[in-house]
């Protein structure tokens, strides 16, 4: 059963350990259960654990930022304009007195959502076009592929001003932009993998018993793909944060007067020079958002890696 | 090798026609009337009927595609609704900066970031190690926009030291060209530890070393050329993200490059403009590719010759 | 040091120090290398033959690996205390070693000329028209056909066969006083073993060479072999001339050994395959007394206790076994 893989015991022989030992490899194979190896993972790993602590401090700001933030995000005192950071304001104030500080934590909610919600849909879309796409085989194959090709031939910049242009710019948008974008890749790996199970020995058995098709891809092959799935949807979170970043600083992202980050710093560039604080502790923000994921991912990436190697 | 050549050209094909479609069909077939779109005045529906005969936006879309391919293959680009100048044009003005600067951020990010990683594997688990692989971390991490502004902030506005931003010598084009080479340096250095790392673990080094070689020239002679041609893979990816960087640094640093008249024609709902500069761009993306392809199936000896 | 030995080891120690614990891939290990013979070093994996060549060679991974005890002496000189970068200069003109795998064991990046002539160029002073002459000489010499085209070819364009030779090639350019061989036959077809093994004869007595064969094939080993050394987990259990061995083994583990290969001794068929019972100790954690006592048909009590010393059974033949001398042993 497919639930077992996870929760299974993996062991390697002790003479193999040794001379993996004596060879030098420092990998430590084989643990008790994929649950077991990630937990493990993060205790030797320190800087995934820091990551996975700041992350679920993110959470927790963006969940409770009403009870956290003393302010509005939205409401503006032209009397306070570009305070500097200090006591009553803890992040200063931007050009319409807003308090910076609420601002930013409430922009960690857009950040959230825009890291994991298009990240899923990006890999989930790709990972049963892949499994879709490797299974059947033939035509299907060829065409999903070359289009999969196509789609990351772009500058995925590029393509994501291109959807948004269409579209509109919305935060919204952002997110049918990125699950577009990002699509492609999961679908190529996906499909690699598949074309490797797809030979291997259970497949053929289910086949002769009789189970149809799409069961098979369902409760087969999919499951076999998850360590594959889970390592490119920790690798497109933090890609994903700093593409609706980058979009809205363009200006073809969220619009004012959403508390993104990216926007928080294009309106802060105009005055970089008398107010700094406005256009870079946003973006401090992002960069401890964006490392904190890349962290965990590395935490998650190094225990699913022997997984992988099956 | 030739045939590996050939069979890469025409692979590329079908997907250089391909993103001419997909960027047709995004851009003129999915949104609304664009005239409309256009006359900021309400315009009587008798001229919106004329503007759009001229533009021949009632025929069929594939008739308007196969129009619009014509016109690319003879490097036509249709004319900016804005500025009322040929796109090719525009794009032929601007692209020349995006170039140097392009090729300015690649330079920087082989020379930092190979030695680093070279540096790193040499000395793993050192302090240099630890100190190139955080800041490689630390550069991939940090939106370009961002350390675009902060360098811009240090060096530009506080210390004076650099250009704050436009076009106008080579001095203006540092800062720019560090900020985009940035992540790539890091990238490149993460992957030269790693393929070096590799590679000295490989049986032929342990015979380098059995006849007598010593360490240094181990690593110069028999482990580089191996460890770099993963490298020279990456180099490839390089132009795409590179790309997509210039949009961002040329609109901090106020460069009229090809990703600034990307963004402006955006802003002004330029169609023609903007088509033209992505599809220009992904184009030079996909050469790139394949420049990089066919130069790394001449570096490695497995591809080069065939067994005989 | 006896007239006619090239190298000998002494309570030759190489530990390695792991976050498990402590590797004894070399447990004490006494060997003498004849000049112009063939010594056969022989057992199951992970017995510490390959670590023994490699602290000869000074190739021992550092830093998790050490020579911890014991004396190197090659032609008096003792190689461990010399420094990494005189052991350099010893690498490749008076030792030389050659591994299992001919198809990694080729930097494929460079080609077969340069590999081949690189030990002139850094052991030597030979110019480069020179280095090239010999190259083409050394090919022709192993067997290579078309020697001299076959300088810029490089080694994914060559059989497995032709690069072993050209591993050997590589190794014997320099005419070196010893050639370690770990495993060069394994890779390979087995009726390109059989050429592979005449060319190193041949070209020892040419050279005028001593070899280390290092080999799981007892086969190999009556073919070629003029001492043996058997050794089991990271010591020596028996050792003595190629006819010793095989006529006469003392050493319960020796005679297992050559009872489990199909077809030798007394055959009769419908016999059984005949393997040990058991698996190699870990080298973490040998047993005490007689490593080999916990699969030992033939072990009393008291070999769990004590571990054996060498018992000498004449000539250059001696066992580590408690019960060595009482000889007899049942073949079946």
């Amino acid at each position: 059963m497919w639930y077992k893989k996870i929760f299974s015991r993996k062991k390697a022989s002790e003479a193999v350990e040794t001379a993996a030992l004596v060879a030098g490899t420092s990998q430590e194979a084989g643990g008790e259960s994929l649950l077991g190896d990630i937990l493990y993972s993060f205790r030797q790993n320190k800087t995934a654990s820091i990551g996975l602590c700041v992350v679920v401090l993110l959470v927790f700001l963006a969940v409770f930022a009403p009870l956290i933030c003393p302010y509005d995000p939205y409401e503006m005192d032209l009397d306070q304009q570009f305070l500097r950071p200090s006591a009553g304001h803890w992040f200063g104030t931007d050009r319409f007195g807003r308090d910076l500080f609420t601002r930013v934590v409430y922009g960690t909610r857009i950040s959230l959502l825009v890291g994991l919600v298009p990240s899923f849909i990006a890999v989930s879309l790709g990972g049963i076009l892949g499994v879709f796409s490797g299974y059947v085989g033939g035509r299907t194959d060829f065409w999903i592929m070359r289009l999969a090709d196509v789609v990351m031939a772009f500058p995925s910049l590029l393509l994501a001003l291109v959807v948004m242009y269409t579209l509109g710019a919305t935060l919204f948008n952002i997110f049918i932009a990125l699950s577009l974008v990002g699509w492609a890749g999961a679908a190529r790996v996906v499909r690699s993998q598949v074309l490797s199970l797809k030979e291997m020995e259970f497949v053929e058995a289910a086949r002769a018993i009789g189970v149809r098709d799409v069961v098979i891809m369902a409760r087969h092959i999919l499951p076999n793909c998850l360590p594959a799935l889970i390592v490119l949807f920790t690798l497109r979170i933090p890609e994903a944060i700093m593409f609706e970043a980058s979009l809205s600083f363009l200006g073809v992202g969220a619009q004012p007067p959403t508390p993104s980050w990216g926007l928080l710093v294009s309106r802060g560039k105009e005055f970089l020079f008398s107010a700094p604080w406005v256009a870079i502790l946003p973006g401090v923000a992002i960069f401890v958002t964006v490392l904190a994921f890349n962290f965990m991912g590395d935490g998650f990436r190094d225990a699913i890696d022997p997984y992988m190697k099956d | 090798m030739k045939k590996y050549i050939v069979k890469r050209i025409l692979i590329s094909i079908p997907v250089l026609l391909g993103i001419t479609f997909v960027v047709f069909f995004l851009l003129n077939v999915v949104p609304g009337d664009p005239v409309a779109i256009l006359m900021k005045e309400k315009a009587s529906a008798e001229v919106i009927a004329r503007v759009r005969a001229q533009m021949h936006l009632d025929d069929p879309w594939l008739v308007r595609y196969l129009r619009f391919l014509w016109g690319v293959l003879h490097g036509d680009f249709g004319v900016s609704y804005k500025l009322q100048r040929p796109v090719t044009d525009l794009i032929l003005q601007a692209f020349p900066k995006t170039l140097v600067l392009a090729l300015s951020a690649a330079i920087f990010s082989w020379i930092v970031g190979i030695p680093a990683g070279i540096l790193s594997a040499v000395r793993q688990y050192s302090l240099p190690d630890y100190f190139f692989m955080g800041f490689s971390l630390t550069g991939v991490s940090m939106p370009i926009f961002w350390s675009a502004l902060l360098f811009q902030y240090v060096f530009a506005l506080k210390l004076g030291w650099l250009p704050v931003a436009g076009f106008y010598g080579w001095k203006y084009v540092i800062l720019p060209a560090v900020v985009l080479g940035w992540s790539s340096a890091g990238l490149i250095a993460r992957l030269t530890r790693s393929s070096l790392l590799d590679v000295m673990k490989k049986d032929y080094i342990r015979t380098a070393r059995a006849k007598g070689v010593r360490e240094l020239p181990v690593i110069t002679g028999h482990a580089l050329k191996n460890a770099l041609l993963p490298v020279v893979t990456v180099m490839a990816i390089q132009v795409a993200s590179l790309l997509s960087g210039a949009v961002i640094t040329e609109s901090v640093f106020g460069i009229p490059g090809l990703g600034r008249v990307a963004v402006d024609a955006i802003k002004n709902r330029d169609m023609p403009l903007l088509q033209g500069a992505v599809l220009f761009a992904t184009v030079l993306v996909i050469l790139g590719n394949l420049v990089a392809d066919i130069l790394y199936s001449f570096l490695d000896p497995r591809i080069r010759f065939e067994k005989k | 040091m006896m007239q006619d030995a090239l190298l000998m080891t002494e309570n030759l120690k190489t530990h390695f120090y792991t976050k498990k614990g402590i590797v004894k891939a070399v447990d004490g290990v006494d060997l003498v290398v004849k000049k112009r013979a063939v010594t056969g070093l022989v057992g199951e994996s992970g017995c510490g033959k390959s670590v023994t060549a490699l602290s000869v060679m000074g190739l021992v991974p550092s830093p998790a690996g050490r020579i911890v005890e014991g004396r190197i002496l090659l032609e008096g000189e003792d190689l461990t205390r010399k420094s990494p970068s005189e052991m350099a200069q010893l690498r490749g003109r008076d030792i030389a070693m050659i591994f299992q795998e001919p198809m990694t064991s080729l930097n494929p990046v460079l080609t077969v000329g340069r590999q081949v002539g690189e030990p002139l160029r850094l052991h030597t002073k030979l110019g480069r028209e020179e280095i090239k002459n010999k190259v083409v000489e050394m090919l022709d010499l192993v067997g290579i056909p078309e020697p001299a085209s076959r300088l810029g070819s490089f080694p994914h364009q060559l059989s497995g066969g032709l690069r072993q030779r050209v591993m050997i090639a590589m190794a014997m350019i320099c005419e070196p006083k010893l050639l370690i061989a770990d495993e060069p036959t394994t890779a390979l077809d087995v009726t390109i073993q059989a050429q592979i093994l005449e060319l190193m004869k041949d070209l020892m007595k040419r050279l005028d060479t001593s070899i280390i064969l290092i080999t799981h094939n007892l086969g190999v080993v009556a073919e070629v072999c003029d001492d043996v050394y058997v050794m089991y987990a990271g010591k020596v259990v028996e050792t003595g001339t190629v006819f010793d061995i095989f006529d006469a083994p003392a050493h319960p583990y020796t005679r297992d050994l050559l009872r489990s290969i199909p077809g030798i001794g007394v055959s009769s068929p419908g016999r059984k395959l005949y393997s040990i019972d058991g698996t190699v100790p870990s080298p973490l954690n040998p047993p005490a007394g007689c490593r080999f006592a916990p699969r030992c048909s033939k072990a009393l009590p008291y070999c769990h206790e004590r571990e054996p010393e060498m018992v000498p059974l004449g000539g250059s033949h001696f066992a580590r076994c408690l019960r060595a001398s009482e000889g007899g042993f049942d073949h079946d």
